[in-house]
């Protein structure tokens, strides 16, 4: 069953596009990672999904029903991210108190496992919290309200990587246990590939890839070696990234499909073919520039 | 996977619980504005002295009326506050939609009023209990200084309706300026320009209030009006994006 | 357990071949009841899909059978599958890099037999996943 349809999704903001034409659908009871570079419009997306913005043209419906302002919808989502206010006067302790009535599925147990766990003071004031353990503060609302929409929004801005590994870890055993629909942004893929089910890669507002994550890692091959033998194998196909280094030598990207047998006679000529990294090839998909960073300084 | 109905009144309460609790702050800056206002009281608010050489006379009035006004200049801050970015911030990552925010709001300012006007009408008393032994009783004129438990009740009762009208007028201010900023500088140009050019009407429109005699019909006129501010801040946000 | 997670080998892959493992080392039994992909994600922190796919792929390999409703078991004579497989698709790739390599060392093919003769492993005989 489809929880999120999005229909020819668009939101701008005055002039700046933040969201553009998007359109894909999620299925029921997934995590899915939602990628992207800085601004790509991750936080856009899922205010969109938890109803509090509306979208500018399209539409984006959750269990067939749109979001915004819509009570039943807010009863069924949350969204995890650092721009959540608590009343100042409220210590970690209230704020875990008085949030649980809001949510129907909330568990008490496990919320007071994982404050415990993360040892935090049940007396401190959320404001006075490090940036680090307010994302883990705020992520563990987000487990133990067991929500059937969850979102979160860089959820481990700041957090230590051991404590990266345990939300991780946290998360999914409370989702097999529970399974529910999980939507997690990050501009980083490596960190949570394994929890994913699904990626949905954005650039700029719009959709660049939607695939299964086991997809991804299969989904396309470096070759580096020596430009003159390499570039008649690739001539005219279209390539994801190429760079030259050194000496006559070029590395390309691209999709696997498009290779074919070649691959077993590139590595007899001496051409290295070898698996793109999930991280390198989202960096390379969601790239605004072919050539990257060191067209800048070959100018000079 | 379908949930099961959600019922927007027993949201709007538990919202309601979750900001009396979290902005008990906000009421503790009604006491301070009374506390303050009452011992400005204590010198008297007019003093009157007059003097024909064989005898001399010098009036203090004592009233706790300026406690009133703190509290109703306390109240139209507050009600502005509840529609501004930072206090939405805090309701938008809960379970809530425009009418619960709205109704939750407002069910805290109602709290506030109902408080506010139960200790402006106590601080009069206060302010007599301190007059009493502080002063030589024979000097203190007794007009009314014994006050009767019902006067003091009606003493809550329109103190807290004044605070509602008041309340309702800052709510409706405050969304106005989130739908244009140029609400800013509309709002007061235009009560300066009432009041300049059409003070006529103004006074009468004050008047409509002030010189109700009959109590219920007072009751009945604030409340009334007060909904159809309240009504008019619904639906002036209601489709739009309290927070960007 | 540990996955190698910066591996580019596929996580689905490393799933299965831990599971191969676990048969040759006769930790599963042939007709016993492997792992379930709940059992699987929570044991790696990975996704139950990505779990269910390294199972499928030793359904496809008949290495394990399902049971309706009772989930996948060991076939018999798996672990003799296993073997045969390793022995024939982990071999061939690794002698197919060392024979290009040693083309590009300009090892002859005589050279590279005898390198490969002189070879002693250390101990007893290593295991190679």
């Amino acid at each position: 069953m489809k929880v999120i349809q999005s229909h020819n999704l668009s939101k701008s903001y005055g002039k700046t596009t933040a969201l553009n034409d998007l359109t894909f659908e999620i299925e029921e009871n997934t995590i899915t990672g939602l990628i992207g570079r800085n601004g790509a419009g991750k936080t856009t997306l899922l205010k969109i999904m938890a109803g509090h913005i509306q979208p500018t043209h399209g539409e984006l419906r959750i269990y067939s029903q749109k979001p915004f302002n819509n009570l039943e919808r807010s009863a069924g989502t949350i969204l995890i991210d650092d721009s959540m206010m608590y009343p100042d006067s409220f210590r970690l302790v209230d704020i875990l108190s008085e949030v649980a009535p809001f949510y129907a599925n909330w568990n008490n147990t496990l919320a007071n496992g994982l404050f415990d766990y993360f040892s935090f003071n049940p007396n401190q004031l959320h404001s006075n919290l490090s940036k680090g353990s307010k994302s883990t503060f705020n992520s563990i609302i987000g487990i133990a309200s067991r929500c059937p929409l969850t979102l979160f929004d860089e959820p481990t801005t700041g957090m230590d990587s051991a404590v990266r590994k345990d939300f991780y870890k946290a998360l999914l055993k409370d989702y097999l246990k529970h399974p529910r629909t999980i939507i997690l942004s990050s501009h980083l893929l490596s960190e949570l590939e394994e929890i994913l089910e699904e990626i949905l890669l954005i650039k700029q507002g719009s959709k660049r890839l939607h695939l299964p994550v086991m997809e991804l890692k299969e989904l396309a091959v470096g070759i580096r070696g020596n430009a003159q033998i390499l570039q008649p194998f690739v001539e005219g196909k279209e390539l994801i990234y190429r760079e030259e280094f050194a000496k006559d030598n070029l590395y390309i990207v691209l999709r696997k499909e498009l290779l074919q047998q070649e691959g077993e006679v590139m590595k007899q000529k001496g051409l290295e073919v070898f698996p793109i990294s999930t991280d390198d090839l989202c960096v390379y998909l969601t790239a605004s520039n072919k050539g990257g960073i060191d067209n800048v300084f070959k100018k000079d | 996977m379908s949930l099961k109905k959600i019922d927007p009144l027993s949201i709007s309460l538990r919202l309601y619980f979750y900001k009396l609790k979290g902005y008990s702050v906000l009421l503790y800056g009604l006491i301070l504005a009374q506390i303050i206002a009452l011992l400005f009281s204590l010198n008297g608010i007019s003093y009157m002295s007059s003097n024909n050489g064989e005898l001399s006379v010098s009036v203090n009035t004592y009233s706790a009326s300026l406690v009133i006004v703190f509290s109703l200049v306390w109240i139209f801050y507050t009600a502005i506050q509840l529609t501004t970015k930072r206090y939405k911030r805090i309701e938008i990552p809960l379970v809530t939609n425009n009418i619960t925010g709205h109704l939750s709001d407002i069910g805290f300012l109602m709290t506030a009023c109902f408080f506010g006007g139960l200790t402006s009408s106590l601080a009069g008393v206060l302010l007599r209990v301190i007059i009493y032994f502080t002063f030589d009783r024979s000097q203190v004129i007794v007009d009314q200084f014994f006050l009767p438990f019902i006067d003091l009740l009606l003493g809550a009762a329109v103190s807290a309706l004044y605070m509602i009208l008041i309340s309702a007028i800052g709510y409706l201010i405050g969304v106005l300026t989130k739908v244009s900023m140029a609400f800013v500088i509309v709002i007061p140009t235009v009560i300066l320009g009432l009041l300049r050019v059409y003070a006529d009407f103004v006074q009468t429109l004050v008047a409509f209030f002030t010189r109700e005699t009959s109590f219920p019909l007072f009751v009945l006129k604030v409340l009334i009006t007060s909904m159809l501010l309240f009504g008019f801040s619904f639906l002036l946000s209601n489709r739009r994006e309290a927070v960007q | 357990m540990i996955l190698n997670t910066d591996s580019i080998k596929p996580i689905y892959l490393q799933i299965a071949e831990w599971l191969e493992v676990e048969i040759l080392n006769n930790n599963i039994q042939e007709d016993e009841r492997i792992y379930s992909q709940y059992q699987l994600a929570d044991m790696f922190t990975i996704n139950p899909a990505t779990a269910a796919k390294g199972l499928n792929l030793l359904a496809d390999e008949n290495i394990v059978y399902k049971k309706r409703g009772l989930g996948m078991f060991v076939s018999p004579n798996a672990k003799q599958f296993i073997l045969t497989k390793r022995r024939k698709q982990v071999l061939e790739q690794m002698i197919k890099g060392l024979v290009v390599e040693a083309k590009r060392l300009d090892v002859s093919e005589n050279e590279l037999i005898k390198m490969i003769q002189a070879f002693k492993p250390v101990g007893k005989e290593e295991e190679h996943l």
